[in-house]
């Protein structure tokens, strides 16, 4: 979620492969297209249709001829289609899952081709509310339709029409990417040959809309929002900041910030008694929420957590097994030990249900400290598990 | 089931060391039984008894023959639930020579990390915490290979057993056989065997027993015993009751009893 290099606990700390490294895709591009142009518009759960949609993606890779050899990404919150290598030489960092796609890494790019596209309601190439709306010729603000993962997946598939691929080896994501991971499996049971769900849920548990909550008042209470016509102006940069302070905390643990920071002060060796930030835990939430708000939209941020907190699959099918009852796909389920957003036992929910169901699942709950953060950290472990399982995939497909 | 049992030389040694330790013992102390007693120690640690290449033959015997022997007894096509799976070994096993569905339970990660490799479905548990998640008889078999002295509530994972599946298979170390009776008894030590290869202090068996103990709690339990075979050096015996002294190892395929 925390897509920062600076979000890693010390220790974990790895230096990203530069451009010119032979594991790095090197120099890519965020592609655009628009999609579901008048009158195909997009029909979306909240009842609205909406259109046209532009819609960022990129790949890393090449199709092969039969096109059965893509594996598609799923970012969480705060994430972009741009998932490995870099834009320019001079970017101080890569893509957010750079570790885990490349030539030789978990999702091979000499073997596979990986698409990772930006999911609606972002802010980073594909419509979302900060977009213009072609009607009024402004930015959506909060006329922007409440979206749901659902319609996030239904908009991925319109892409994959538009690039002729009908075949998915996997799906795979992280958090709110795991989330969209497992809306594939039921939503188009025939496409993917498998999901893989990381440090994610069926539904989020009271905990995390909470936290989600307080994000969303921090943004709305700051009077720079505006009713969220903010565009233009300074906008709520005080709200988003907070709210994404507070999003840190919940992506790391007691251990991960016990070892990062410990009760250490910054740029000083004493108490100040003043009311100022002095503990490094305050000048690190300080730092994310500055550089956050250089980099992310306050409706986005609304809008996604909104989509977050209304995700509950079976909700709407009598249950999560009736709901996973049409998937045909093989799973791969993956926790960590530490993760108090996405907690272990809400993955095992979603194990319990598909194990009842005689469904394929492969479930590992990871040891980790990191907290959430870990499915962006736990490189090694993580890429040991899914190249095996890749590997297996393809011994099965070749029978 | 073969029935056959060959005479080893290490059965041979077994029988007189079993009746002179037995007529022996430490009650009685005059130079005679000293004497004999001293004899006893060196054959235990003679060529015969401690050579280590035929002791590594035999260990390796003795550790795949239960897999043979469930791969043999396990129909075509059936389904299959292996607690403790370890790296998926007995599970590709049965889906290359039977072509079952399996799935394993398992608490190890780096365990789980070479199921996955070997294309085992699998699922990291504890079964100490029951199989709650699983409905009624939804296996043909619940597969728990030498697990069961691991666990740390027996009982409750027995009967779930045969609750989940419709047959159970359990292979049990036997904790009464000569060898590990004779090492305590001789050497005042715990027993190491290939069987029981771990020391004390490091050993994750914390619930051992013989085989007739096992028969004891299946009875206790109202599960039926359908088979039973002892493994004797690793070749599959009819169980008797010299099975008890004679046995590394027990297999019992077991069901809910349902009279």
């Amino acid at each position: 979620m925390s897509d920062e290099i600076d979000a890693l606990p010390s220790g974990a700390r790895r230096n990203p492969d530069p451009y010119d490294s032979p594991r790095s895709v090197g120099l890519v591009r965020t592609h655009t297209v628009t999609l579901c142009e008048p009158p195909d518009e997009l029909p979306l759960d909240c009842g609205r249709k909406l259109g046209p949609i532009q819609v960022a993606y990129e790949t890393y890779g090449k199709l092969n001829a039969t096109r059965s050899n893509c594996i598609l990404i799923e970012h969480a919150l705060s994430g972009s289609a741009h998932a490995a290598g870099y834009h320019s030489p001079s970017d101080r960092k890569p893509g957010w899952w750079d570790a885990m796609i490349g030539p030789g890494k978990a999702f091979d790019t000499d073997r596979y081709f990986v698409l990772c596209s930006n999911f609606l309601g972002s802010c980073y190439g594909t419509t979302g509310p900060s977009s213009i709306n072609p009607a009024t010729g402004k930015p959506y603000g909060i006329s922007f339709p409440v979206i749901t993962v659902e319609d996030m997946v239904r908009l991925q598939k319109k892409l994959l029409d538009c690039l002729g691929i009908h075949r998915l080896v996997t799906v795979a994501g992280g958090s709110l990417g795991g989330q969209q991971a497992l809306e594939w499996a039921v939503a188009w049971p025939d496409m993917a040959d498998s999901v893989m769900v990381i440090a994610s849920s069926a539904r989020l548990s009271a905990q995390g809309i909470a936290f989600n909550a307080v994000g969303r008042n921090a943004i709305t209470s700051d009077p720079e929002w505006k009713g969220g016509n903010y565009y233009g102006g300074p906008g709520p940069v005080r709200g988003l900041a907070i709210a994404r302070m507070i999003g840190h905390i919940t992506y790391l643990s007691d251990a991960a910030m016990r070892r990062k920071f410990g009760r250490a002060l910054q740029d000083r060796d004493r108490l100040g008694f003043s009311l100022d930030s002095e503990f490094q835990v305050e000048s690190y939430l300080d730092y994310q929420g500055k550089t956050f708000v250089e980099r992310f939209d306050a409706n986005s941020y609304l809008y996604i957590t909104k989509a977050m907190d209304y995700y509950d699959m079976g909700a709407r099918s009598g249950g999560l097994e009736a709901a996973l009852a049409r998937t045909k796909c093989k799973f791969l389920v993956l926790s960590f030990s530490s993760d108090w957003l996405y907690p272990p036992y809400q993955m095992r929910e979603i194990v319990d249900a598909l194990m009842n169901l005689d469904k394929d699942v492969t479930y590992c709950n990871i040891r980790s400290d990191y907290g959430h953060d870990a499915f962006l950290l736990e490189v090694d472990t993580m890429s040991k598990i899914i190249r095996s399982f890749l590997e297996r995939l393809r011994r099965e497909g070749r029978r | 089931m073969s029935g056959k049992r060959t005479e080893r030389p290490d059965t041979i040694h077994l029988a007189e060391a079993i009746s002179l330790a037995l007529k022996s013992g430490a009650v009685r102390t005059d130079r005679d039984h000293l004497e004999r007693w001293r004899r006893l120690c060196d054959l235990l640690s003679k060529p015969g008894f401690a050579g280590t290449r035929k002791k590594e033959r035999r260990a390796k015997r003795i550790l795949t023959a239960d897999y043979e022997f469930i791969t043999a007894i396990v129909e075509p096509g059936s389904r299959v639930l292996d607690l403790g799976c370890g790296g998926g070994e007995l599970l590709a096993m049965l889906r290359e020579r039977k072509n079952v569905s399996g799935r394993g339970i398992e608490i190890n990660q780096d365990e789980i990390v070479r199921c996955i490799e070997q294309g085992i479905p699998v699922i990291q548990a504890d079964i100490d915490h029951g199989l709650a998640e699983h409905g009624d008889q939804t296996y043909d078999y619940v597969v728990l290979n030498r697990t069961l002295q691991v666990i740390h509530n027996p009982e409750l994972v027995l009967k779930e057993m045969v609750r989940v599946g419709r047959k159970g298979i359990v292979s049990v170390p036997n904790f009464a056989h000569w060898e590990v009776r004779l090492q305590l008894l001789l050497r005042g030590r715990m027993p190491m065997t290939s069987m029981l290869p771990h020391s004390w202090y490091a050993s994750p068996n914390i619930h051992l027993c013989s085989l007739e103990d096992f028969a004891d709690l299946c009875g206790k339990l109202g599960i039926r015993i359908i088979k039973q075979v002892a493994f004797v050096d690793g070749e599959p015996c009819d169980m008797t009751p010299e099975s008890n002294l004679l046995a590394e190892e027990g297999l019992y395929v077991i069901s809910r009893d349902s009279r």
